[in-house]
């Protein structure tokens, strides 16, 4: 009978601890033994990264068979202990379950860049149109948002193309970033600030452009 | 003009708010209707335990509703900058729906502190007392599926939404399974809370007769908390179901794609309170004389649920979505699973084993009433490990509901409302699951430490003065 009066000293019985280790032990065995005698066109044969799996799945349920026939714990000595206990517990659990995903190296945490890095031309560049410090967005909207200082850039991808007879529609974008003043559109007074060339890498100018004729 | 949140970004700020707030909303909406229905057993049996739970619950309910309001108040806030334009489009399309929802908040206030502060005065007139009590929780109800018809909305919003009327807008196509899935979470969690409660308790009282109430307590704390958790993947499963409906590509991001492998890790997270929840009665049915006898069944039993788990969070290939290629070195047939095993990774797999874990689950419950026919248990006895399980079950369950919570957002992509308003924000993409755990594991730490604040404040504090006076 178990109670928080037991003595920590009561050991496992060391007939089930072994019998769940040989238990841990014959997973482990099949698991990486088997692969063997299960080729690739069997339809059986599993990849490593499954036979590890599997096998941190045998171990951890080892541990918890071992933590089943455990010895009961010792009641805290005191107030301040039992506290100590119970904020470890909570946030070694805690702990735990957040590195947990960050154990798999290919779901680490990336950054914003990388994230953009791996995105589509036209993803960077609505990502640089709405960033703040880019500006875009403090003047022009898009779909309803965003400033009226400027014309409004909802549908531009679609309009580019007929604004200046004989310029492809990117180059048009592309001139009336970096060069406000070469082609005003009626009814808005040329207050588009020079330099974004220096600002945005080509890169990034060519992103934006992507954007700007994906707007249909 | 849009402004951003330095540090941590405008949605990262926003989820915090947004987290911390349902954390709270959640324990304060699911607590009262099993405090409720304590008060009633309490009445009906006449067992003072019943009635000291509900009262020492509902104390915690009364100091948790200023945060929860505290943090829907930084939660609206935090809106207005980043987020103006969208939070004035939600706000006119719901007005009538929002201004109904401030109405309800201010009755469910009301009734709340009418609730807990004439406990004694209508210690005589009971009847009236539970009443107050029901009415509260419809009240709260109300306001819950109110505001999840928002919630609802923005992941699936009716066809020709322009056109649709406000009941078209609330009853769009998951607000039915949203409703179920967190009424009955929110019981979940709140049997969970008073696990932790007690456990602590428990932990820290010096005297036999509390220690012999809080052992009781945890024990009412975490079959209500299983006893709910059981129906939990059905309401899920239904949920998934109307998302499904709606519209298939959602599913496919959810189970295969960029989502997969956060339901990989939360197959991790339920099996993990279901396992704890097992361990918990695993010791507590050892103290019951006789009780030693269901050991054997019961180590057949974890067999079964860790197998079940195994199957359960089986992924179907190692890549972290549609279309990842694999890494150096590494080959397709090593990352997927083999075609005789192929059937592992498919849903029909995952039910049945979620099935047999909750039929297993529910075979300990039936062992343990039946040590409790024959035998008997003294309160106050156990092994203070199952009290860690109680600590254990709420950190778990906590992170789990932020897990969740954090999919069914990002379910949503880059649009505010799913196909009609765009996230233009600098944080329009899926974040990793790494970040996402890391601001699950930071807002769960947070929510403990306030809420470990109000106990300390209320029961620490004031109890040590009352026990003074």
């Amino acid at each position: 009978m178990s109670s928080h009066t037991s003595s920590r000293g009561a050991s496992l019985p060391r007939a089930r601890w072994l019998r769940t280790v040989a238990a841990v032990a014959l997973v482990l065995l099949i698991f990486w033994g088997a692969p063997a005698l299960a080729p690739e066109e069997s339809g059986w044969h599993l990849g490593w990264p499954f036979r590890l799996f599997y096998s941190g799945l045998a171990i951890a349920g080892g541990l918890f068979y071992l933590l089943l026939d455990a010895p009961p714990a010792r009641f805290p000595a005191s107030r301040g202990m039992a506290m100590l206990r119970i904020v470890s517990v909570y946030a070694l659990t805690v702990g735990g379950l957040t590195l947990l995903p960050l154990a798999f190296p290919r779901f680490g945490t990336p950054t914003t860049e990388e994230v953009l890095a791996q995105a589509s031309p036209e993803a960077r560049g609505r990502t640089l149109f709405n960033d703040s410090r880019v500006g875009c967005v403090l003047c022009h909207a898009v779909e309803g948002v965003g400033g009226t200082r400027g014309p409004d850039l909802s549908g531009i991808g679609g309009r580019a193309p007929q604004r200046v007879p004989g310029l492809p529609a990117g180059e048009y974008l592309r001139q009336s970033i970096v060069d406000p003043g070469a082609y005003l559109v009626e009814g808005y007074p040329a207050i588009m600030p020079a330099g974004f060339d220096r600002l945005l890498t080509p890169e990034q100018l060519a992103d934006l452009v992507a954007y700007l004729e994906s707007l249909r | 003009m849009p402004v951003d949140i330095p540090i941590l970004g405008s949605r990262t700020a926003v989820w915090i708010a947004a987290q911390l707030h349902l954390f709270f909303a959640a324990f304060v909406l699911g607590a009262p209707i099993f405090i409720v229905v304590a008060e009633i057993l309490g009445m009906r049996t006449g067992d003072a335990r019943y009635e000291r739970l509900a009262r020492e619950t509902m104390k915690v309910v009364a100091m948790a509703y200023s945060v929860t309001a505290l943090m829907g108040g930084l939660f609206a806030f935090l809106l207005m900058g980043p987020y103006a334009d969208f939070s004035g489009y939600i706000v006119g399309l719901f007005f009538p729906l929002i201004s109904a929802y401030a109405v309800l908040i201010v009755l469910e206030t009301l009734l709340m502190y009418a609730y807990w502060y004439s406990w004694d005065a209508l210690s005589g007139r009971k009847g009236l007392h539970v009443a107050l009590g029901i009415l509260l929780n419809l009240v709260g109800t109300l306001v819950m599926v109110l505001m999840n018809a928002v919630a609802a909305y923005m992941l699936t919003p009716p066809e020709a939404a322009e056109q649709a009327s406000l009941w078209q807008m609330v009853n769009n196509p998951s607000w039915t399974g949203l409703n179920l899935h967190r009424f009955i979470g929110n019981l979940t969690f709140g049997g969970f809370m008073v696990a932790l409660f007690a456990a602590t308790m428990f932990l820290t009282s010096q005297q036999e007769g509390e220690r012999a109430f809080y052992d009781w307590m945890g024990f009412t704390g975490n079959f209500i908390g299983v006893g709910t958790l059981l129906v939990l993947p059905v309401a899920g499963y239904i949920y998934a179901k109307e998302l499904f409906l709606y519209d298939a590509s959602i599913s496919t991001l959810l189970m295969a794609d960029k989502l997969a492998w956060f339901f990989e890790l939360q197959g991790v997270l339920v099996s993990l309170l279901f396992l704890g929840a097992n361990y918990y009665m695993w010791l507590s049915i050892r103290r019951i004389s006789g009780g030693e006898r269901f050991a054997r069944p019961m180590r057949l039993s974890f067999a079964g649920m860790l197998a079940g788990t195994a199957i359960w969070i089986t992924p179907q290939v190692f890549l972290p979505d549609l279309t990842s290629q694999p890494g150096a070195g590494l080959s397709i047939t090593e990352l997927a699973l083999p075609e005789r095993l192929a059937f592992l990774g498919l849903m029909m797999a995952k039910a049945l084993a979620v099935t047999a874990i909750i039929l297993l689950t529910f075979l300990t419950f039936l062992f343990y009433r039946r040590a409790l026919r024959t035998g008997r248990i003294t309160w106050g006895q156990i092994d203070p490990r199952a009290q860690y399980a109680l600590i254990f079950l709420p950190a778990v369950a906590v992170y789990t509901m932020g897990l969740m919570g954090a999919i069914r957002e990002l379910a949503r992509q880059d649009f505010h409302v799913y196909q009609l308003v765009r996230d233009l924000t600098p944080y329009w993409y899926i974040p990793s699951l790494g970040y996402v755990s890391l601001i699950t594991g930071v807002v769960t730490l947070l929510f403990f430490l306030l809420m470990g604040f109000l106990f300390w404040l209320g029961f620490m504090v004031a109890g040590a003065k009352e026990r003074q006076g």
